[in-house]
């Protein structure tokens, strides 16, 4: 119950928790790209506006120089290094007379303008108007804006303007730990109310499994569930509507049962009667006999004496038969006791005995010592018994011979064998035997419910019914029960 | 039985944390690759990838350049005549090009010196160049009301208290070039008519520029100027009064030299032609032009500056 809780507990939270922070990282990845991307566009379209700004101060101190009007090296240096310092941010700036030849020169380092480094051909004029935003060795990130200098259809130069793209960096840089953080925090958040909610949703279901198990189908235990307004509360509700249903099934269940055993009784009683009506039919006859020479000779009174005994004994014998009779056939009900299965075996033997002599079946008992005793309603132990029996019977033609075992199977089971020498069943046959209302016997022989029943019994009171057959060698059954270990013998 | 209990939970449990590290080892590696991915943002952005950058100077067509005389700064004057330029050269065979003068007779002398092919003169300039060396006029452009006049104005700042060119004694007077049109409709046309004489100013300065005359009076650095009507229509903001108007004069001609070459004149002729009221695409394609000739153009005869004729005497 334990492992299964834990189990289910954690399975959910993994299985929401990886979707969770799967979902975090793509809705933050998606968040991280859109926002770098504005970022990027922003600082470009800063750096465009800049850079267009500034083209258009340089067309017109080139336009002056063309028109003779000033002097371009004077303004464009003027103008660019006034530019370098204004902004801040500007790592170099390189401008190209309209053949692409680079007239002026700026390299921004450490606070310090340069514009005497070699720079020979490595900045080739641009030509296009472009952003491009890469790592330099020198200057590290940087945003270099490409601009011609465009004057209508009329090309005056072009620039290249690096500007420092270090900040965008820091800024995507604490975007990404910032959302990080976030996400971090909104899963933990998000996995502690998911295992709060689902502990208390599985503490309701432990106090479900908890009610279940008290069930145990025999007592009549009432549940006791809290009131709940939600999905839980109905799963209760449900649980005791099923639960009242399972106890009237069964208790229908119980009284089905008790009918089956009582037909099935009935049944044998039935199969019994010619041989019970044999053994009150002899001391009836002996009685007759000692009437009639009693009314022969009235007068003598040893004679009288000595039939009179006669006549008790017989009458006695009747008894003894009808009470074994009635005493098995009486529906009584059931109560459980403490019983020694000996005891019963011979009791049943007993009542069976003339119907064995009948074909010539020799019984045998091999009854252990110091049986365990076995807590088992008397009279469906010794019904199973008869069952058994009564199958061995038939199964034997004439002159067989049946043998019952009994013994310990170790200190915690009991058990008994009938083994007998007659038709066996065949291995088809075995595995159907104890379905209900299967028989292999004439209609009106057997009402196939025999073993069934004998099932039913043995295994209500923990045992089992094990059995092997050898088609026209033998067959036995074995019953194993467990120990009564407060045991507290029953007469019956 | 127990054991082997015992021995399974121990796994499946070793199995749950093995399942949560390889969670958290993804989670973190994926992390650590992703910020290395944010945080590489080489690319390259093409700025207005649509739109491909022409360079007119690179057409390889016979070159024609134009003068224009210096009545604005050079970058006002390239602004607002090189797209006129431009659209010469995608309309004709011949690639034009600009040459500016330093001062308004310097456009003439390149156009007597063949080292231009056309001029865009102002009418006082137009009339002298005609009456010295014989150019003619081929074009003058439409006003708003498509007729190919215009005006001068005086104007002063709302604010100051002039009304009527009475009011301009002790005033410091600012005007465009010498050999404006403007300049000599004030001083000659004007002051002589209303009984001023220059000496009653306080200061009168001509500017190389209309710009320069206009900027020098809305700063306040002179109460009162002159330029052309189309110019102050540009300043909408209520800050300047327009006290006089002059009469309507035939606005400023594209001159050629008597000698010109009659095929590159009659491109340009017919192009600038097409420009009109009546032609749907002008707005679209005077846009970037100078305001004065955004409505396009009509042919000019020489008798068309009497006017201005009368007054440069």
């Amino acid at each position: 119950m334990n492992k299964l809780k834990s189990s289910l507990k954690i399975r959910i939270i993994l299985l929401i928790g990886v979707v969770i922070i799967a979902l975090m990282l793509v809705i933050s990845s998606v968040l991280l790209i859109k926002w770098r991307d504005i970022i990027i566009h922003k600082e470009s379209e800063n750096a465009i506006s800049i850079t267009k700004t500034f083209a258009v101060t340089v067309i017109d101190a080139l336009i002056f120089e063309e028109s003779g009007t000033l002097q371009k090296e004077n303004i464009l240096e003027t103008y660019v290094d006034n530019f370098i310092n204004r902004l801040g941010n500007v790592n170099y700036v390189l401008i190209y007379d309209r053949d692409g030849r680079l007239i002026l020169y700026r390299f921004f380092s450490q606070g310090i303008i340069n514009s005497s480094a070699n720079i020979g051909p490595y900045f080739p004029a641009p030509k296009y108007e472009e952003i491009k935003i890469f790592e330099d060795a020198t200057f590290g990130w940087i945003i270099e804006a490409n601009e011609l200098f465009m004057l209508s259809g009329k090309k005056w130069g072009s620039a290249k303007i690096g500007f420092n793209a270090e900040p965008i960096l820091e800024e995507i840089s604490s975007t990404f730990f910032m959302l990080l953080g976030a996400t971090i925090f909104l899963t933990s958040i998000v996995l502690l109310i998911l295992f709060l909610s689902i502990k208390r949703m599985t503490s309701s279901l432990e106090l479900l499994v908890h009610e279940i198990d008290k069930i145990d189908f025999v007592s009549d235990f009432k549940i006791s569930l809290p009131e709940k307004n939600d999905e839980i509360g109905f799963l209760y509700n449900h649980f005791a509507l099923l639960k009242n249903r399972l106890d009237i099934s069964r208790n229908e269940l119980e009284k089905a049962q008790k009918q089956i055993n009582q037909a099935e009784k009935l049944a044998s009683i039935g199969r019994l009667a010619s041989g019970v009506a044999h053994q009150v039919n002899n001391p009836l006859n002996g009685i007759k006999s000692c009437l009639y020479a009693i009314k022969k000779e009235p007068d003598n009174i040893n004679q009288w004496l000595e039939y009179i005994d006669l006549i008790n004994e017989g009458i006695d014998n009747i008894e003894t038969v009808v009470k074994k009779l009635l005493g098995f056939a009486r529906q009584q009900s059931t109560s459980e006791g403490v019983i020694d299965i000996n005891d019963s075996i011979v009791k049943v033997v007993n009542l069976f005995d003339f119907r064995l002599k009948e074909k010539n079946i020799d019984i045998k008992l091999k009854l252990g010592e110091d049986l365990g005793r076995v807590k088992i309603d008397n009279h469906l132990f010794q019904e199973v018994v008869m069952n058994l029996l009564l199958n061995s019977y038939d199964a034997i033609i004439a002159n067989g011979e049946i043998l019952i075992t009994t013994g310990n199977f170790s200190e915690l089971f009991v058990f008994m064998e009938i083994k007998d020498n007659g038709a066996g069943i065949s291995s088809e046959n075995l595995k159907k035997i104890f379905e209900p209302f299967y028989t292999t016997k004439e209609i009106g022989t057997g009402t196939g419910l025999g073993l069934s029943v004998c099932l039913g019994i043995i295994e209500s009171h923990g045992g089992k019914i094990d059995v092997h057959s050898v088609e026209n060698i033998e067959t036995f059954f074995r019953i194993t029960l467990p120990v009564e270990k407060n045991d507290e013998t029953v007469d019956y | 039985m127990i054991e082997n209990k015992g021995k399974l939970f121990y796994m499946k449990k070793k199995k749950l944390i093995l399942t949560i590290l390889g969670i958290i080892s993804l989670a973190i590696a994926f992390t650590f690759l992703f910020y290395n991915y944010a945080l590489n943002i080489t690319q390259v952005i093409r700025v207005n990838p649509g739109d491909a950058v022409s360079d007119s100077t690179t057409r390889k067509k016979p070159v024609v350049f134009i003068s224009v005389i210096s009545r604005y700064p050079p970058n006002i004057i390239y602004r607002g005549y090189q797209p006129i330029l431009d659209y010469l050269t995608s309309k004709t065979d011949y690639r034009f090009e600009l040459k500016l003068s330093s001062d308004y007779n310097e456009a003439v002398n390149m156009l007597i010196n063949k080292e231009v092919s056309a001029a865009f003169l102002g009418s006082y300039v137009y009339v002298k160049a005609h009456k010295e060396h014989g150019v003619i006029p081929i074009l003058k452009p439409l006003n708003e009301n498509f007729v190919p006049f215009s005006r001068s104005v005086l104007f002063s700042k709302s604010s100051d208290g002039v009304y009527n060119i009475g009011d301009l004694k002790h005033k410091k007077l600012a005007l465009p070039s010498i050999e404006s049109f403007s300049s000599n409709w004030l001083l000659q046309y004007e002051f002589p008519k209303n009984n001023i004489h220059q000496k009653d100013l306080a200061e009168i300065t001509n500017f190389p520029h209309h710009q320069s005359v206009i900027l020098n009076v809305v700063k306040g650095k002179y109460d009162v100027g002159v330029t052309r009507e189309y110019l102050i229509k540009k300043i909408h903001d209520g800050s300047i009064r327009i006290i006089l108007y002059s009469e309507p004069l035939p606005t400023s001609p594209i001159v050629v030299a008597a000698d010109y070459q009659k095929t590159v004149i009659d491109a340009l002729k017919k192009t600038l032609l097409e420009i009109n009221q009546f032609n749907p695409d002008r707005e679209k394609i005077t846009k970037e032009w100078d305001a004065e000739f955004i409505n396009g153009f009509v042919e000019a005869r020489d008798e068309d500056y009497n006017f201005v004729r009368l007054i440069s005497k």
